[in-house]
């Protein structure tokens, strides 16, 4: 398996998906090298002076907007987000489908014995239960 | 002296009656705050909307009312119908190339990597320019393909033109590139799980039976990978059409979108007309969900 050549697709496709990376990361790349040019630097090539005047002149204080607030408020708001959305996907997570399927169960058995018929439901759709709460 | 013995024996006893609750019912509380999320962010503003659609307006005011004019007007102009489908044409054409690209990328990563760690380092490489902003990503192609930008200076310095092309930004050409320069990965990934989970051992089965590259490919890989594709078809296609900033900025304005139709109806605070769209657009969107659900049965991913 490991001396085993590539064919010939290998690299037909790799060189495929090089040019998919360099398409995904080409755009950003060429705005992060238009960054380090000096006071006189436009949107367009080739380079005004090289130097990090402009990531300097973020952290000054700003006519429009204050870089260091909004970053701050961006990543607190994201850590909220963060938080409230992993807590309640875990809680979902084992709980809707349990639920659904005690539904679905009902239905189908007639609700005549729902405990059997959600063990029956759940062993033929082979659902991930754990089993704390089967 | 009995009756002190025997306390403390029946304290632990009564202290260990724990809340058991049936099973049924907690299953119900640890659905209900996704539950809940989903009916308070979701349910309730597309019903509001849905209400307020029927509502009567002039240009200061929203009253109150049952009237169907907003629909007739909405679906009566041409203007309404030309949007759509330009919006459509665009919904088309990403989800053509997306596809192909999709496709190859996820194969190439599926079939072609060997070690699984690679699969995932290389699969990273693809996602994290996802984490950056939308925005930026979009804005980020405009001094690569302007007049002056990166791509014209290097075809006229090596003499390939003569005068720079113009038709590389502020054109349909720059919305649609764009548009899978932004939502290729939400297409690489469904794609990628599916084909992870095809058996090696079909593929190897039909190699044994004698079936040359091609026909494992249309035979077995295809028809296998066909629920990723129409998960990823959905996400591409309702991003698209719900998409307005992209179609704004990369056509200069000249492309009309029906998200951007609605922004300027809001903007001109003429909110019943704009909930109609809004309907209309919902019901397009969930029409072509159905059509693609119809199409390939995608529970088997589920």
């Amino acid at each position: 398996m490991t001396g085993e050549t590539r064919s010939r697709e290998f690299y037909v496709l790799a060189a495929f998906f090089v040019v998919f990376v360099l398409f995904l990361y080409g755009p950003l790349s060429a705005i992060l090298i238009l960054s380090f040019q000096g006071p006189n630097g436009g949107l367009t090539f080739p380079l005004n002076g090289v130097s990090v005047h402009w990531f300097g002149n973020l952290f000054e204080q700003q006519a429009v907007g204050d870089f260091g607030g909004s970053f701050k408020r961006s990543l607190t708001l994201g850590l909220m987000v963060m938080a409230v959305t992993v807590l309640v996907s875990l809680l979902a997570g084992p709980g809707v489908p349990p639920a659904l399927h005690r539904c679905h169960a009902a239905v189908l058995s007639g609700s005549g014995e729902p405990r059997r018929a959600l063990d029956h439901h759940l062993a033929r759709h082979r659902c991930v239960v754990p089993a704390a709460w089967s | 002296m009995t009756a002190v013995v025997s306390e403390p024996t029946q304290a632990p006893a009564q202290g260990k009656i724990s809340l058991r609750l049936a099973p049924a019912v907690i299953s119900w509380i640890q659905a209900a705050p996704l539950a809940l999320i989903l009916g308070a962010f979701l349910a309730l503003p597309i019903l509001m909307i849905a209400v307020v659609s029927f509502w009567d307006y002039d240009f200061a005011q929203m009253r109150p009312d049952f009237l169907f004019t907003n629909y007739l007007e909405t679906l009566g102009s041409w203007v309404t119908w030309k949007t759509y489908l330009n919006t459509l044409k665009f919904a088309v054409l990403v989800w053509a190339i997306t596809l192909f690209v999709g496709f190859w990328v996820a194969y190439f990563l599926a079939f072609h990597i060997r070690t699984s760690t690679m699969q995932m380092v290389l699969f990273l490489v693809c996602t994290v320019p996802f984490l950056t902003s939308n925005i930026i990503r979009m804005i980020s192609w405009i001094p690569v393909l302007g007049r002056n930008g990166l791509v014209n200076t290097a075809l006229v310095e090596t003499g390939i033109v003569s005068s720079p092309i113009e038709w590389l930004l502020y054109s349909d050409f720059a919305v649609v590139l764009a548009m899978v320069h932004l939502y290729a990965l939400f297409m690489v990934t469904p794609i990628f799980n599916t084909l992870m989970r095809i058996d090696r051992a079909l593929i190897e089965a039909a190699r044994d039976a004698g079936a040359s590259g091609w026909q494992v490919l249309t035979n077995v890989i295809i028809p296998l990978a066909k629920p990723g594709m129409a998960i990823g078809t959905i996400f591409v296609v309702t991003l698209v059409m719900a998409d307005f900033s992209t179609v704004q900025v990369m056509s200069g304005g000249q492309s009309a979108s029906v998200a951007l139709m609605m922004k300027n109806q809001m903007s001109l605070l003429q909110y019943p007309a704009a909930a109609a769209n809004a309907v209309v657009l919902l019901i397009v969107v969930l029409m072509m969900v159905a059509g693609i659900l119809r199409v390939v049965d995608i529970r088997k991913e589920l």
